[in-house]
């Protein structure tokens, strides 16, 4: 018989059929390499076999289930004591912010801030009588009063919408008799006060087009005037209460690109609508803007200018249009080199409108 | 079947033998944690969809050679694998080269209790994948031509043929440890 070293491994593992097994029983007893050759096979097989299994490595369990189910970092870094502090500080500022939020409030910035009736009940009497106060110290000389569809906007002879005098919002509002306001009066007032200046729910937004982008967009011809609506900062009541926000506005003539703004001591904002090349060198001239903007093309788009102010630098924040005008949010940020804000929008020959933004 | 077998139970039965199974085929005790770990995920992953097809235990066992076998692949992609002779007994150039050979264990490799255990992993891990794959599986954990067959996914004639040719392969490997 020939050798049979390619039945060894089967012989080894006791798979050969019976017969097969056989024949090889009877060649080992004649074959001394075959053999050999099976107790090599076995020799290996008990060394492989009697390799140890090891133990799993300290800590694979736990590496492995946080892998299954990754558990947050732990919370707790600190000692115990640390912790306890930073539970204390936690309480106390926690404590702190539900102050701030329930604490009386003076209910003329609540006109501001959806003012409910609760805020109303609560303002103590001392909150309206440093707002009186306030109102008398703060009001600047009396102005003109402004005036819609002919009547006072404000019962107050001393206050005007369109004054800028900080207290405009109360005397704005029009409810002066014991300072006593409802939600309602409060409501009622507000929307006349936003129907007198023109501001709308304005619903789409036109999306903001950079200076460099000169894609094609279809506008109107037609009217050529600028709206500068200007809002000064709220004066601070007593009790670091907002006192009002006012939007006071001013048209400018038909074909003035640029409206004044408001001549009232407080930051002025300067925008500007700009419809074509030659009105754009004058404007640059007038307020001496150096930097020359790309090269737009005036008989699909004009130019939104707002100008920096106080040293300050000027953003568009918003563009929104309404059917009958655009609305130009701005706000004006300090800068280390003031710069204007340049914003191209489609030609249209809607009115835009100007509004300093906090 | 699957729907008997908790999570906590599954691995208190086979983290072990996975494992065990990884470092034999890897030889590294970090290499061989990372495939457990690996394979043990996949595998509780799937357990709710175990059908009872084959044991348990041979099911685990396949998810732990396709994962080591994808990692191969991978390893040999980005051309990690080094080849190192390891002809330190017989000082012969092999006939063939094997399609991979990994790395010498390190001495903190947790393989060397003995001079003779060395010597066997290191053998095994001079032998191809796919021999390494079927003689480990026979010898260590014991498991029948059948089971290797599913495990592996290939005839068991094929298992027959990779175990003699593996057996044979280490025989020449070990023979200054094996002289009778």
């Amino acid at each position: 018989m020939e050798h049979v070293r390619e039945l060894l491994s089967e012989f080894v593992d006791g798979t050969l059929s019976e017969p097969r097994a056989r024949e090889v029983r009877l060649h080992l007893k004649e074959c001394g390499e075959c053999q050999a050759g099976l107790e090599e096979l076995g020799s290996i097989s008990r060394m492989l076999q009697g390799l140890p299994r090891r133990p799993l490595p300290r800590g694979f369990m736990a590496r492995l289930e946080h892998r299954i189910s990754p558990k947050p970092r732990a919370s707790f870094l600190l000692g115990p004591k640390a912790r306890m502090a930073a539970f204390a500080l936690s309480s106390l500022l926690v404590m702190f912010l539900a102050y701030e939020q329930l604490k009386p409030r003076a209910p003329l910035s609540s006109g501001l801030q959806e003012t409910d009736a609760l805020q109303e009940a609560q303002a103590p009497a001392v909150m309206r009588k440093a707002l009186e106060s306030a109102r008398k110290e703060q009001a600047p000389p009396p102005k003109p009063l402004a005036r819609a569809k002919g009547k006072p906007i404000g019962p107050g002879e001393e206050a005007g919408a369109l004054s800028g005098a900080p207290d405009q919002a109360a005397g704005g509002l029009g409810k002066t008799e014991g300072l006593r306001y409802t939600n309602e009066d409060l409501h009622r007032d507000l929307e006349a006060q936003k129907a007198r200046m023109g501001i709308r729910e304005i619903v789409p937004t036109r999306p903001r087009r950079a200076l460099a982008e000169t894609a094609a967009a279809r506008g109107r011809e037609g009217q050529d005037f600028a709206v500068l609506i200007k809002a000064p900062p709220a004066p601070r009541l007593p009790g670091g209460v907002p006192a009002m926000l006012s939007t006071p506005r001013r048209q400018a003539a038909k074909g003035a690109p640029l409206a004044e703004p408001e001549p009232l001591g407080a930051p002025k904002a300067a925008g500007a609508l700009i419809r074509s090349e030659e009105e754009r060198r004058g404007f640059w001239r007038r307020n001496g803007l150096q930097v020359e903007p790309p090269p737009l093309d005036y008989s699909r788009e004009m130019l939104v200018v707002v100008l920096p102010e106080d040293g300050l630098s000027a953003e568009v924040a918003e563009i929104k249009t309404s059917p009958d005008r655009i609305l130009v949010r701005y706000r004006l940020s300090s800068s280390p080199a003031p710069l204007p804000m340049l914003e191209a929008i489609p030609r249209t020959g809607l009115p835009v409108v100007f509004e300093r933004v906090p | 079947m699957s729907n008997s077998v908790s999570e906590s139970e599954f691995l208190e039965k086979h983290a072990g033998l996975v494992y065990n199974l990884a470092l034999r085929l890897l030889g590294k005790a970090q290499d061989a944690e990372d495939l457990a770990q690996d394979s043990l995920l996949r595998a509780l992953k799937a357990l709710p969809g175990f059908r009872g097809e084959s044991s348990l235990s041979t099911w685990v066992y396949r998810i732990t050679l396709n994962t080591w076998k994808n990692r191969v692949r991978s390893e040999k992609r980005r051309g990690l694998w080094r080849m190192i002779s390891l002809n330190l007994f017989t000082g012969e150039e092999q006939d063939e080269e094997p399609a991979f050979k990994a790395e010498d264990p390190p001495p903190d490799s947790g393989l060397e209790g003995s001079e003779r255990e060395a010597a066997v992993q290191r053998a095994l891990l001079e032998l191809d994948e796919e021999s390494r794959a079927v003689i480990v599986l026979r010898e260590m954990e014991g498991q029948s031509y059948q089971e290797i067959a599913e495990a592996l996914e290939i005839p068991e004639g094929t298992v027959k043929s990779r175990l003699s040719r593996a057996r044979e392969a280490l025989r020449e490997k070990l023979r200054p440890l094996v002289s009778p």
